[in-house]
């Protein structure tokens, strides 16, 4: 069995008001067992226990029962956050200072040299799309630039636990594709992430394993894989076809006595047809004073960083060589979700025309950052 | 991407140095050309003189304001997590509105108080009331703006939960709560050094200015802007008490039952002090000073008097004969005013003594045909003062003063925000630092209440006033160290008083506050349940 990142046991926090008197039991005896190397998803809907449990793991509040440790310590341990990177719900700054200032305020917190917090500080604002607003006050900033800048301050110390408080709120499908792409090569380079989302699909896409919480106590947990199977019933994706064929196709799911519930043409997500119209934009060198589109991951944050390749980085380099080779969703079991499918007449769906573009498959998924990937395989380094 | 943002920070970082460096040739040039004509002009009186003396005033307090900005900058980033805690300090406190106000308030007392005085009055007194006002007034800015400061950084980054990023990282919190007070003393620092330049260059400036006698100037040199230290006449009356309460105790005396015996000492050896020191019409009294070598390696000293006369008004002329080493002095002193006499340092001796007489010429009047006996028994009414150091050392060590002051105040500031809301822990600061502005005259009223009327005092009330005083007098620390007073006095203040006061101020009272806060804040649960 893999190391325990997070491990926590019975852990209880109860609030209590000004006079003692017991008012809500916002975590109610909690399990949990984070090992290292995953993707951990904290799934819940409001006031589940979600960002009071990561408050516990940060030693922001104390636990009214239970015990809890982050790599092997208490989480008031000075030395174990600096492992730790954390990005809140909400992006908490100093307003006053600039994105530099503050990178370089908290890069002095781990003990970073000058010389190291400058290299990090500058690939990091770089990799977020913050290197053009570098000296303006992060009060002037829209909430997603704080939030960029947020990540990068998670990020500033290259933390052996990330831990994710609602990462993709507020920023842009770009921003949140490029946290996703980040997430996972943190991952293959053997880190481990806790994410606490209510995007249900961000969660999905990425994690190895989930909890959901609901009334401060856990209901389900297990491999998104496990907790989504859904039997007896097969989706087939292919390439469009001729009507004749599809007919043949429905008359041998026929004579294997099963129903077709659901044939329809594919179409793009929104998020893919967002990301190709940025991309368009940046390509004509469109002007913006926001947010440019954040750069290639950080070099000490890429995989090549490591001075040696350990297992979970194989593991990591295997999983994304799989996923540019299949073209899938990086997610390692990405079934559908179960849903009731619509009843569609067939023949409406196998006209000439039936999507905007004669796409692919490959193309109707979130294209993964091609420099990312060739970073981590160690190939197209520019 | 990163080469763009790159170039595009180096020309910025550019522009503004240039911006910078143009700004400083420009005020300073300004300055100095306003000085220049105003020299020129050669009547210190012109409205150009008082500009000029401004302006070069200003623009000295910015341009050191600046320079000692970029110091701190440099000492703040030496590579320890709390001068970075520090240095975002010092940072927010400058983007405050409140705290620009008070430094502009400041500038404004310091470079403004010099010009707005009477011509009319005495140069010395001008200086006198620049160093008490500049001195009073930069201590109260000071104090208020480490109250609010501290208050305001600590619990506000708790409030909007910024403490939630910064504690998440390798920091303690007592480190943190550290970094927070060197922030705010190194700005104590650097506000307190240009404080102390601009008041030795506005003195110095004040000093220079033509005067109508040349007595001024030696009276502006040795009596204000020195370093003084006074000397009482030896005086034992502990024989002569005891005398006096065996005659009283002989004579059965009903004082001895209406009052305690250690209040009838008190009351006695006030009364063998008054007649030691009081000179009866014609009488010669002696007056012996002593340990007053180092005086020696000063050119003169002085003899302070302030004769209490009851019979005389306060326009009327008091006249004395001083006699020194047999040389005769006829002196014509105002009543119930300090006045000073240069001596030649000569006149101590080998072992450091000095002996004096003063004889009482003062003449009858109609009213007292048979003369008016003069009186020296107040507070420092009759004093040996010599030179023992410059006005610069003297104001540094006033200054060092004024900055464990301060700092214990911010301090003080952060024990209340460590587990208070900033308005509650502000107002309770606030509260704290007006008692302990006011303790020791507290302390003394109630001292005085309880010898001079214990008689008048319930046994419920007796116990309340003493432990009133008690406490008055624990607060008591923080106004028992100002160094305003003596600086405008020219009176020494002695590195085992500084040392005193760090001790007292900074380390006992400093240090506990800063015990507390550390106590409550580690303790603290910095998140919110929110379900």
């Amino acid at each position: 069995m893999a190391d325990a990142v997070i491990e926590c046991a019975g852990l209880t926090k109860v609030y209590r008001d000004f006079w003692l008197r017991q008012r809500v039991t916002a975590l109610d005896s909690l399990d949990l067992r984070v090992e290292s190397n995953q993707i951990f998803g904290l799934l819940g809907p409001n006031g589940s226990g979600k960002s009071t449990t990561i408050k516990l793991l940060l030693g922001l509040l104390n636990p009214t029962k239970g015990r809890v440790a982050v790599l092997g310590k208490l989480p008031s341990d000075v030395a174990v956050k600096a492992r730790i990177g954390y990005l809140p719900e909400e992006s908490y700054l100093h307003r006053f200072l600039t994105p530099r200032e503050t990178l370089d305020y908290f890069g002095r917190l781990f003990g970073l040299s000058r010389d190291e917090r400058k290299r990090r500080v500058d690939m990091l604002l770089d990799m977020v799309g913050l290197a053009g607003a570098q000296r303006r006050a992060v009060g002037e900033f829209s909430k997603g630039m704080q939030r960029r800048l947020g990540l990068a301050t998670a990020l500033i110390n290259d933390p052996d636990l990330l831990i994710l408080d609602e990462p993709t709120s507020g920023l842009d499908p770009l921003g949140s594709r490029q946290i996703k792409d980040l997430i996972l090569n943190l991952r293959a380079r053997g880190k481990t992430v806790l994410l606490s989302s209510h995007l249900l699909a961000d969660v999905e896409d990425l994690c190895d394993r989930v909890t959901v919480l609901y009334g401060g106590k856990k209901r389900a947990e297990g491999t998104v894989g496990e907790l989504l199977r859904v039997s007896g019933s097969l989706l087939i994706e292919t390439d469009a076809l001729s009507e004749s064929a599809l007919a043949k196709v429905k008359q041998i799911i026929e004579g294997e006595h099963k129903t077709v519930h659901r044939l329809e043409a594919p179409r793009k997500k929104l998020e893919t047809l967002f990301l190709e119209i940025v991309a368009k934009a940046q390509a004509e060198g469109v002007a913006t004073s926001g947010a440019k589109s954040g750069g290639q991951i950080a070099g000490f944050l890429a995989a090549d960083a490591l001075p040696a390749e350990s297992d979970a980085d194989s593991r990591g380099r295997a999983a994304l060589q799989e996923l540019l080779k299949s073209d899938t969703p990086p997610a390692p079991e990405s079934k559908p979700a179960p849903v009731e499918p619509p009843k569609q007449d067939l023949g409406a769906l196998v006209q000439p025309t039936p999507a905007p573009q004669a796409a692919k498959p490959a193309e109707q998924k979130p294209q993964p950052d091609r420099k990312l990937l060739d970073d981590l395989l160690g190939g197209g380094k520019s | 991407m990163n080469a763009g943002g790159g170039g595009r920070t180096a020309a910025g970082g550019r522009t503004s140095q240039l911006r910078w460096a143009a700004a400083f040739v420009v005020s300073v040039g300004a300055a100095f050309g306003l000085a220049y004509a105003a020299q020129e002009s050669g009547d210190s009186t012109t409205r150009l003189s008082s500009t000029a003396g401004m302006v070069v005033g200003v623009a000295g307090a910015f341009w050191s304001f600046i320079f000692g900005l970029l110091l701190v900058r440099f000492v703040t980033g030496l590579e320890w997590a709390p001068l970075g805690v520090a240095r975002t300090t010092i940072e927010e406190a400058l983007r405050k509105k409140v705290v620009l106000a008070i430094l502009l308030l400041l500038l404004v007392l310091l470079t403004g108080l010099p010009f707005a005085q009477d011509e009319s009055t005495l140069p010395k007194y001008r200086v006198q009331l620049f160093l008490d006002s500049g001195l009073g007034g930069a201590s109260l800015l000071l104090g208020l703006m480490n109250i609010f400061l501290a208050c305001s950084t600590l619990a506000h980054e708790l409030e909007d939960q910024r403490a939630f990023v910064t504690l998440t990282k390798p920091i303690g919190r007592g480190a943190f709560l550290l970094g927070k007070w060197l922030g705010l003393a190194l700005l104590n620092v650097l506000l307190l050094g240009v404080i102390g330049l601009t008041i030795v260059g506005y003195s110095r400036f004040m000093a220079s200015l033509p005067v109508d006698h040349d007595q001024e100037s030696v009276a502006m040199a040795e009596e204000v802007l020195a370093a003084r230290i006074p000397v009482e006449p030896v005086e034992d009356n502990t024989e002569k008490v005891a005398a006096l309460l065996k005659q009283l105790k002989e004579a059965n005396d009903p004082s001895l039952k209406e009052t305690s015996e250690e209040t009838l000492k008190r009351n006695l050896w006030q009364r063998v002090h008054n007649d030691l020191r009081s000179l009866s019409p014609f009488e010669r009294v002696g007056f012996e000073f002593e340990n007053l070598k180092p005086a020696v390696l000063s050119d003169t000293t002085q003899l302070q008097l302030r004769p209490e006369v009851a019979a005389l008004p306060l326009e009327g002329v008091v006249n004395l004969e001083l006699e020194v080493r047999g040389t005769v002095y006829k002196l014509a002193l105002k009543p119930r005013v300090l006045q000073s006499v240069a001596l030649p340092s000569r006149v101590i001796d080998a072992e450091g003594k000095l002996q004096i007489f003063l004889t009482n010429r003062l003449a009858g009047t109609a009213q007292f045909p048979q003369g008016i006996t003069v009186s020296f028994s107040g507070m420092d009414s009759l004093q040996i003062l010599y030179n023992t150091g410059s006005f610069e050392g003297n104001l540094a060590r006033g200054l060092m003063l004024l900055w464990v002051r301060a700092s214990f105040l911010g301090a003080l500031g952060l024990c209340a925000a460590a587990g208070l809301g900033f308005p509650v822990a502000c107002l309770l600061s606030l509260v704290l630092y007006m008692i302990a502005l006011i303790s020791g005259f507290l302390r003394d009223s109630i001292t005085y209440a309880i010898e001079n009327q214990s008689e008048d005092l319930t046994k419920f009330s007796k116990p309340l006033y003493v432990f009133v005083r008690d406490l008055a007098d624990i607060l008591a620390k923080y106004s028992d160290f100002s160094p305003g007073p003596a600086l405008s006095d020219g009176l020494c203040i002695p590195w085992a008083f500084v040392a005193n006061g760090f001790l007292w101020v900074g380390l006992i009272w400093g240090g506990l506050c800063f015990l507390l806060a550390w106590l409550v804040f580690s303790r603290r649960e910095l998140g919110r349940v929110q379900v």
